[in-house]
């Protein structure tokens, strides 16, 4: 059975280590940890990997977080930092693992330029969509695409997102109001292009 | 039938495309945006591919994390923490614990040979001694000790 401490309880434990704080921390916050970092990241199991490492740093640094913030604000933050420092050294990562594709396409001597069909289905559709949101989002920048996952995917209110991103009630509001923005304009050209490439295939987005 | 429909329209569908899906616009406003996609096919569509799209929102938010991950997050701390604890320790006591060891396996060797070496020096003595009595034995011209009785009764 996981104890329940309040706050205060939790870092006076956390401090020293003890076992029952660490347990009762990773219990109230796994969820909110996980499923803020899979928003970032769009993968369930990097997530749960980066997890670890959330609260691997919430204990070796729990002794700076001297009532500044909440331990709710706190452990966001910190979640939010490791997310995008995870999406930039894949980033990094991605430039090595397309050089490998391209030396491996260039040795197997297949043709790139046509690859094999891809079997349409409704999974790979989904896969699309999914995708295509992602890429959207991931294009805002950092700021506006940390205030818009906060809010619109973990449904933060404004004031929360604020204390979270050190920000201002209206900065945060304007960075919202321009996220949705941007997304708009970036998912519609999309739309667009994509109707004007396949007018006489149809379009896969769109739901019949 | 398309019917015409002028540039201004579409343009505000596109840019509230969130507004609507979140229903923050004012009656007025929905009323306009809807009559219009009812008249013009590309917002119509575009409004629908929004929404699938917007969709997956929800479905990520829908998924869950691996039942057993409070066991692996927990596992993964403990371990990380004894490894930063033996980090931590200091080198003369890093290296006290294989030193004593190995010190003690040492001390148990050099037992056990000299045990071994006792042994040897106390059987190599014994073997000593017989000879002698035997050489003694000898000179003097002793025969040796028979047992007649049992030498008697052993025949018969």
């Amino acid at each position: 059975m996981v104890p329940v401490m309040t706050d205060k309880e939790l870092t006076d434990g956390l401090l020293i280590q003890k076992k029952e704080a660490i347990q009762c921390l990773v219990d109230k916050y796994q969820k909110n940890v996980i499923k803020t970092a899979f928003y970032f990241v769009a993968n369930m199991e990097d997530a749960e990997d980066l997890s670890q490492e959330v609260f691997l740093e919430i204990l070796k640094s729990i002794g700076r977080n001297k009532g500044n913030s909440s331990l709710y604000t706190w452990i966001y933050r910190i979640t939010v930092n490791k997310s995008l420092d995870h999406l930039r050294r894949q980033k990094s990562g991605n430039f090595v693992n397309q050089l490998g594709t391209l030396l491996k396409v260039f040795y197997d001597g297949k043709n790139w330029n046509n690859p094999e069909p891809a079997i349409v289905d409704t999974r790979n559709e989904d896969k699309e969509k999914r995708k295509l949101l992602d890429d959207a989002v991931n294009s805002l920048p950092e700021n506006q695409r940390i205030a818009f996952i906060l809010n619109k995917y973990e449904e933060l209110a404004y004031k929360e997102i604020a204390e979270i991103m050190n920000l201002s009630l209206p900065s945060v509001e304007s960075l919202i109001h321009r996220a949705k923005m941007n997304l708009q304009k970036k998912l519609v050209n999309h739309f667009s292009e994509y109707a004007k490439n396949n007018k006489q295939d149809g379009l896969p987005l769109h739901s019949e | 039938m398309q019917k015409t429909t002028n540039k201004m329209d579409c343009l505000f569908i596109r840019s509230n495309l969130f507004s609507y899906q979140e229903k923050k616009l004012s009656d007025k406003e929905f009323k306009e945006f809807e009559d219009h996609l009812h008249s013009c096919n590309d917002c119509s569509r575009i409004v629908s591919d929004f929404q699938s799209v917007a969709s997956i929102i929800d479905e990520k938010k829908a998924e869950l994390p691996n039942p057993f991950i409070f066991t692996r997050i927990i596992q993964g701390i403990e371990s990380r923490i004894e490894l930063t604890k033996e980090k931590n320790n200091p080198f003369f006591q890093r290296m006290l614990r294989p030193i004593s060891v190995s010190f003690l396996m040492l001390i148990a060797v050099i037992i056990g040979f000299s045990i071994v070496k006792q042994r040897d020096t106390r059987f190599s003595d014994t073997n000593n001694h017989q000879n002698d009595i035997q050489a003694m034995k000898s000179g003097l011209n002793i025969p040796d000790f028979i047992d007649e009785d049992k030498t008697f009764f052993d025949n018969h």
